[in-house]
């Protein structure tokens, strides 16, 4: 069945598109994190309302100007394109996130090691990174399942089955068939749906515990 | 709601305020360069798109002015659509709130089998959309389909109900689905909160003699109100741009009678193939999206979130 319906190649794609998403994206957004929660300035205030708001843009209002732009960059029908879309339209959230985690720790810490001579970059490189490695370990988790479940954006960047993530080969197996072979399509969900089952039962307590920090509740 | 005290405190003595603005503008660049990419080259090249003549293939002509707007307006489908959005969006919504907001209540006191229920309930969230929609089609589909299958060993006589052959009935269908998708989510926020009621109020309460009624009411509804808020926030934008339900379930057929704008506007720009519409109608639905962000921004501000 793997082959007859190249599920081994999807579940590839899906793999590389999802790890490359949360890696980029929790690196984009783990010193703007930090700043948000560390530093005093005018407009924090806003600054977390307008995070909040962004968890409104969907990528699907815009995925018209989306894909001219990969078309416009000569990426479409590439996993790269998917990567770069996935982990921008993920760094709101993961800075959300990653705030709130940052806010949990107390700023003390940071302090003594600062009258200990430490410089800025000195404490985030060995105080704060080591002490947030679980919010970034959570926050990555949200943003691979987030990428390897996506599908409209995949649905229309991607053209050459090589290319497929798992949702769109899920897809592809039933839409438009006058004959769906059904067990096929059922194996293709159950593969499509077991890693990320597995990394849910794994990480759910932290994960739901992450969701309280970034809510502000500890 | 608690913070910790620690953000008040800063790390920056004034001497180093401008070495320190420095170093915050260089730690949220970043973020703040990619975020403004992905969102204002799209929004410019749907602007430009909105105004041109544009063939079928995106090359895009001579400067038409409102012309795609205008067209958009005249589009005899879209009134239709856009009530059944809204009654979609809010239907969904209600549907979510109504049975996440019991289910994390429930939750969140202490019985056997609660760590069970609670995975059982929360794990459904890690499920791509598309996988779900796509084993409902099945269950929901004609003869072969599970639920039919299902009736007729209970002992229906004629189980052949085409469950997604009616329009209303397989937009019902998308409704349900929709709900049971965004419950996990608005369950797990509705806990957070919950816990972030202090017991001592909650025994307070007990002791002063209110039921369990009144204590949901008057302690733990009016606590929880920032928290309705977050979840109106991330449901209203995902369940409008919910896609692949009536997308995989119905493709938003027949004649559009089950699409939503977001479908619809799917088929405008990738079937149909009518791009300048389609980017109008994006336009439209994103400055419909602002006003309703920064509306419901104002309300949480007003319930003391941020």
């Amino acid at each position: 069945m793997l082959q007859r319906t190249d599920l081994g190649i999807s579940l590839l794609n899906s793999l590389t598109v999802a790890i490359s998403t949360a890696v980029a994206s929790t690196l984009i957004a783990l010193p703007a994190a930090y700043a948000l929660s560390r530093f005093r300035f005018r407009g924090k205030r806003a600054a977390s309302e307008v995070l909040l708001g962004s968890q409104m843009l969907a990528p699907i209002m815009l995925v018209l100007g989306l894909s001219q732009m990969v078309s416009g960059l000569g990426l479409t029908d590439t996993r790269l394109a998917l990567v770069l879309l996935y982990s921008a339209f993920q760094v709101p959230f993961a800075v959300w996130m990653l705030r709130g985690y940052f806010d949990a720790i107390p700023i003390e810490i940071e302090e003594a090691a600062r009258l200990d001579g430490a410089s800025r970059l000195r404490i985030i490189w060995s105080v704060a990174l080591p002490l947030s490695l679980p919010a970034v370990a959570v926050t990555a988790t949200f943003a691979f399942i987030t990428a390897f479940n996506e599908f409209v954006l995949a649905l229309t960047l991607l053209r050459s089955p090589a290319n497929f993530t798992l949702p769109l080969q899920v897809n592809a197996l039933t839409a438009g068939r006058y004959a769906v072979d059904w067990p096929d399509v059922m194996g293709a969900v159950l593969m499509a749906s077991l890693p990320v089952l597995f990394i849910f039962c794994g990480f759910q307590r932290y994960m739901v515990r992450g969701l309280r920090r970034s809510l502000g509740v500890t | 709601m608690q913070r910790g005290k620690s953000t008040k405190s800063s790390l920056g003595l004034d001497g180093e305020a401008l070495q320190n603005r420095h170093t915050l503008l260089l730690l949220i660049a970043p973020s703040a360069i990619v975020t403004a990419v992905i969102a204002l080259i799209p929004v410019l090249l749907l602007v430009r798109m909105s105004v041109s003549q544009i063939s079928r293939f995106g090359k895009i002509g001579d400067y038409i002015g409102l012309a795609n707007f205008i067209r958009l307006a005249e589009d005899p489908a879209l009134p239709d659509i856009a009530l059944r959005t809204g009654l979609w969006t809010v239907s969904v919504v209600a549907g979510t709130i109504l049975i996440a907001l019991p289910t994390a209540l429930i939750l969140n006191r202490p019985f056997f089998g609660r760590g069970l229920a609670q995975f059982l309930i929360l794990a459904p969230w890690a499920i791509s959309v598309t996988s779900m929609a796509v084993v409902w089609r099945r269950a929901l589909g004609d003869e072969a389909g599970l639920v039919n299958r299902l009736a007729s060993t209970i002992g229906f006589s004629d189980p052949s109900i085409t469950w997604l052959g009616s329009t209303s009935l397989s937009f019902s269908f998308e409704i349900l689905i929709a709900i049971l998708v965004s419950v996990p989510f608005s369950t797990v926020i509705f806990l957070a909160g919950l816990s972030s009621i202090p017991t001592d109020l909650d025994d307070a309460a007990r002791l002063a003699g209110a039921g369990a009624i009144g204590k949901l009411k008057y302690l733990t509804l009016p606590l929880l109100r920032p928290f309705i808020w977050v979840v109106l926030i991330f449901n209203v934008a995902y369940v409008t741009n919910s896609f692949p339900i009536i997308w995989i379930l119905t493709q938003g057929g027949p004649a559009h009678r089950t699409d939503i704008l977001i479908t619809y506007l799917y088929k405008l720009a990738f079937t149909f193939g009518r791009l300048g519409e389609a980017a109008a109608l994006s336009l439209v639905m994103l400055c419909g999206l602002g006003v309703v962000t920064v509306l419901m921004l104002r309300m949480i501000e007003r319930s003391d979130y941020a």
